[in-house]
């Protein structure tokens, strides 16, 4: 009967284990700790153990590499000669229910030599399992034996070994990611984490020469030391044993490891960025490492590259990579020594000629250009060359969205990028891609878009200054400079915009055009937009976004065709913009944004700066629902005034302003009619003293009542409409030869249905057109209004509930021809 | 209790939130949803390139209230949501049979 009850060998080993884990972690080396712990158990295994005859007691995987962290189990195997099962299985009994009382999670077989080889001729983590075999107790020569039979397998067929741990990692890949590229890494399975530092040990059994350079030997052992440090800071929190330093745990595991945070970079961040330097590194190690094993041992293998002979150091190991993106091959251990070797120690303050050409390559080159350039990183290269890169490399971004580290997804971006431009996958893309002549702008600004991720301020403006600094010492021509400085401040635009903002809102559209600026610009964005979003992670890339994002593409796209912006426009309407902003110096500043972003393109160009402060009160604060103010300025034609009024928009307000001021005998000459997005309504009109009319002066008394007749024409139009048909007729019928026409237009606007009436000039004709509007449904939203002697030309921007005019546009068109053409 | 489940322009989402919040409400859970309704899809087009858009995108917003506070929920988000013109969305009121606060384990209104 094996023993159930606690031995005093596992209460030992228990309070051996508590021991260790209350010891500080802070300076402390990863890789001693765990060899302690697996010393613990292998005192706790063979104390009291008889001797073993015709069998050996083997730690094999982790426990056998000494690795041992608090929630690691332990594999144990006993190796006996033929036909000992019966004892092997006694004396194993004995081994292993002490430690299952005690909770320990055991993996156990028990195997003649012969077994052991045919087991890892099977199974590839047997035969590594076995490659780490080291011996407890009994028999040095079986389980030299058991290991040996392990690397003869190896033996046998190299090739079959080195090409099944490459599959392995490729399985890895897809399962747990990059180690480097994870926000939340698994320090085990994730390629560049521990598995890939075991295989490095496994590889011996080849006895290659020179598989690692020197330095891989350095960047393998600090990097396994410090894995198996925040490993057991992980175990020890979690309680557990699993290997993903999840967010919720890394604050802990920094402080645990007495990691200090540094200016822009809290504690946690540095873990992290320490994380990422060393799984980047290990990764790149073990990559090439596997590649020359398969050369070593004929497999198939990547072509090694060698750097052609250049004086310039930095061009030189740009060509290089350039290479190892383009064409898929492997730096040549030597260049690799050497690339190294000529880090500088000082960044250049321009790259010399050719290496933006190289550098483009890289970025050109999809997932061949990332792996290019995280070589160059893990070298120290990509850094030293270019310091912008330092404040965003490794660093973590903690929000819903992004999936990898900003470093990471900065080179994915351009990796995306290049997709784009050379193998669109989506019509949009395709036509953006078509417009796009030099692909340095879109794929420098796709590596550079979030370089202002530095842990302070806003990331678009530190961006535009850090990545300022970075074109400048790339040596990038001004126009592309200028382009990438672009991409990197707006890069937000469109999806912020279209996620956010109202996409039916032709203001809105004509302000997006008009930061944009030009066509090309816009297809550069689009494609940013793309590669950015699906480098983030699939919540930024939902099909909702997408949908949105071409929405508002289309129409800032379509607002240039149709000519309603473009870079000169967008040059006048900054300078009316600011010119406006200068004129209401006065006036706190936050007022005067609010009245900028409110009011419409359209009003900026046409308000004189010096008005501006008059139209301010007209809607800040906004009007009460009956409220009708005005303002009363120099007119814009000779001897004519300019009535400007403020009020919430509705059905009719157009013709409630037109009725008043026919009925406070005020011919209108010209009008404008603005409306914000938020429902306030900017009319301005052009006013002189009706002709003939003996009411007298166009005096204050006049805009009283002006604004009473306002009011009360809100309240009651059919009265309105009735007192100015009384009034007509006191004065003489229009020219008669003047014809009436109306037109509809739908194809002019994204937005409106645009409709054009002529008619001859009378009195209360913008009224009566406005009040066929109303009593159409029909909002108008904009007007322009001229006189041209005895001929009147409105152009009506109108909709109906939202959307243009649908089947209401013959009735509408024939009853407004009708009183066009009224006496 | 009931859930008041509204569909409206992703756009108004901001407002409607912080009315919500102004008048009180303290959870939402919003989903970015497409469909169609009166409001149908389009083509959208971008010099040469055409998408047809079968689904217009537009946002789900959740709100669990107790009885009395239902009506002053719809009301805000009908009024925060509103901009007059087709596509505003939908708002509907579905019975909730009971509701947990997984952390403490409460129950019935305490729990919203």
């Amino acid at each position: 009967m094996p023993p159930t009850r606690v031995t005093p060998v596992t209460q030992d080993l228990a309070s051996s284990l508590r021991a260790l884990d209350a010891e500080p972690l802070a300076g402390r080396s990863g890789v001693e700790l765990a060899s302690r712990r697996a010393e613990a158990f292998d005192l706790a295994i063979t104390a009291g153990l008889a001797p073993l005859e015709g069998m050996a007691l083997v730690a094999i995987g982790g426990y056998g590499r000494s690795e041992m962290a608090p929630g690691s189990d332990i594999d144990l195997l006993l190796v006996h000669e033929p036909g000992l099962e019966a004892g092997a299985e006694e004396v194993f009994a004995g081994v292993l229910y002490p430690l299952w009382n005690a909770g320990i999670r055991v993996g156990h077989s028990v195997r003649t030599v012969e077994q052991c080889r045919a087991e890892s001729m099977a199974h590839l983590d047997a035969l590594t399992a076995l490659l780490d075999a080291r011996l407890l107790a009994g028999e040095p020569a079986l389980a030299e034996q058991a290991r040996t039979a392990a690397a003869g397998i190896v033996h046998e067929d190299p090739a079959e070994f080195v090409d099944g741990l490459r599959m392995w990692r490729i399985e890895r890949r897809a399962r747990a990611g990059a180690l480097a590229e994870s926000q939340e890494p698994d320090l085990k399975e994730a390629l560049g984490g521990l598995r890939d530092l075991h295989l490095l040990g496994w590889l011996a059994a080849l006895e290659a020469h020179e598989l690692l350079r020197p330095s891989e030997r350095r960047w393998a052992g600090a990097a396994l030391d410090y894995f198996l440090l925040v490993r057991t800071a992980l175990h020890r929190r979690a309680a557990g044993s699993s290997n993903s330093v999840v967010a919720d745990q890394q604050p802990a595991i920094a402080d645990a490891l007495g990691v200090v945070g540094e200016e822009s970079w809290e504690s946690r961040d540095v873990l992290m960025r320490t994380l990422f330097e060393h799984g980047r590194r290990a990764n790149a190690v073990a990559t090439a490492v596997l590649e020359r094993a398969a050369r070593a041992v004929g497999s198939t293998s990547r072509h090694e590259l060698h750097a052609e002979a250049t004086e310039a150091v930095l061009l030189s190991a740009f060509e290089l990579f350039a290479r190892v993106a383009h064409e898929g091959g492997m730096p040549a251990v030597e260049e690799l020594d050497r690339v190294e070797a000529l880090v500088p120690s000082e960044p250049p303050a321009t790259w010399p000629p050719g290496s933006v050409e190289a550098f483009v390559t890289m970025l050109a080159s999809g997932e061949g250009g990332v792996e290019a350039l995280e070589w160059l990183d893990a070298l120290g290269f990509l850094p030293a060359v270019l310091p912008e890169w330092r404040g965003v490399r490794g660093r973590p971004q903690r929000d819903p969205y992004h999936r990898y580290p900003a470093d990471v997804h900065l080179l994915r971006t351009a990796a995306e990028m290049a997709l784009l431009l050379y193998r669109p996958d989506e019509p949009f893309a395709a036509e953006a891609a078509a417009q796009i002549e030099d692909v340095r702008a879109p794929l420098f600004g796709g590596v550079l878009h979030d370089i202002g991720k530095v842990g302070r301020g806003s990331h678009l403006v530190e961006g535009e200054r850090i990545a300022a600094g970075a074109v400048r010492r790339i040596g990038l021509d001004e126009a592309v400079a200028d382009d990438v400085l672009f991409l990197v401040r707006e890069h937000l635009l469109l999806s912020d915009t279209a996620t956010r903002r109202n996409l039916q809102d032709e203001d809105l559209i004509l302000r997006v055009a008009a930061r944009i600026g030009n066509p090309r610009r816009l297809a550069m964005l689009y494609l940013l937009t793309m590669a950015d979003a699906a480098a983030t992670g699939p919540s930024a890339s939902t099909p909702w976004r997408v949908a949105l994002v071409r929405e508002l593409t289309g129409k800032v796209g379509r607002a240039f065709d149709r000519g309603l912006m473009d870079p000169g426009q967008a040059g006048r309407l900054a300078q009316a913009e600011a010119a406006i902003r200068g004129a209401l110096g006065s006036e706190p500043p936050a007022r005067v944004e609010r009245f900028l972003a409110m009011m419409p393109p359209g009003y900026l160009l046409w308000a004189h700066p010096h008005e501006a402060l008059g139209h301010l009160g007209l809607i800040d604060p906004p009007p009460a629902p009956d409220e009708v103010r005005h303002v009363v300025q120099q007119g814009r034609a000779p001897g004519t005034r300019l009535l400007v009024v403020g009020a919430r928009d509705r059905l009719g307000l157009l013709a409630a302003l037109a009725g008043a001021m026919t009925l406070s005998r005020l011919s209108i000459l010209t009008a404008q009619a603005f409306t914000t997005e938020e429902g306030l309504a900017v009319d301005a009109f052009d006013v002189r003293l009706a002709a003939g009319d003996l009411a007298g002066p166009i005096d204050d008394a006049r805009w009283v009542r002006f604004e009473r007749e306002a009011r009360e024409a809100l309240d009651d139009l059919p009265a309105v409409a009735e007192r100015i048909r009384r009034l007509r007729s006191h004065y003489r019928s229009p020219v008669a030869d003047v014809p009436v026409h109306v037109h509809t237009d739908d194809e002019a606007s994204d937005f409106f249905s645009v409709v054009e009436v002529g008619a001859p000039d009378r009195i209360g004709l913008l009224f009566d057109l406005t009040r066929t509007f109303a009593s159409h449904g029909v909002d108008v939203h904009s007007a322009k209004v001229a006189t041209y002697g005895p001929r009147v030309v409105d152009v009506f921007y109108v909709t109906v509930a939202g959307e243009k005019l649908r089947g209401e546009a013959s009735a509408l068109e024939e009853a407004l021809a009708r009183a066009g053409a009224e006496p | 209790m009931k859930l008041v489940v509204a569909l409206i322009k992703p756009h108004r989402l901001d407002d409607v939130k912080e009315q919500l919040r102004e008048a009180g409400v303290t959870g939402l859970t919003s989903i970015e949803a497409q469909g169609f309704g009166r409001q149908r899809g389009h083509t959208e087009i971008y010099r040469g390139a055409e998408y047809q858009v079968d689904f217009v995108p537009k946002v789900q917003i959740e709100v669990l209230a107790d009885d009395e506070q239902v009506q002053l929920v719809v009301d805000v988000i009908m009024r925060a949501a509103r901009t007059g013109k087709i596509g505003d969305g939908k708002i509907w009121v579905i019975p909730v049979e009971q509701v947990y606060r997984i952390r403490t384990g409460e129950m019935g209104p305490d729990a919203v």
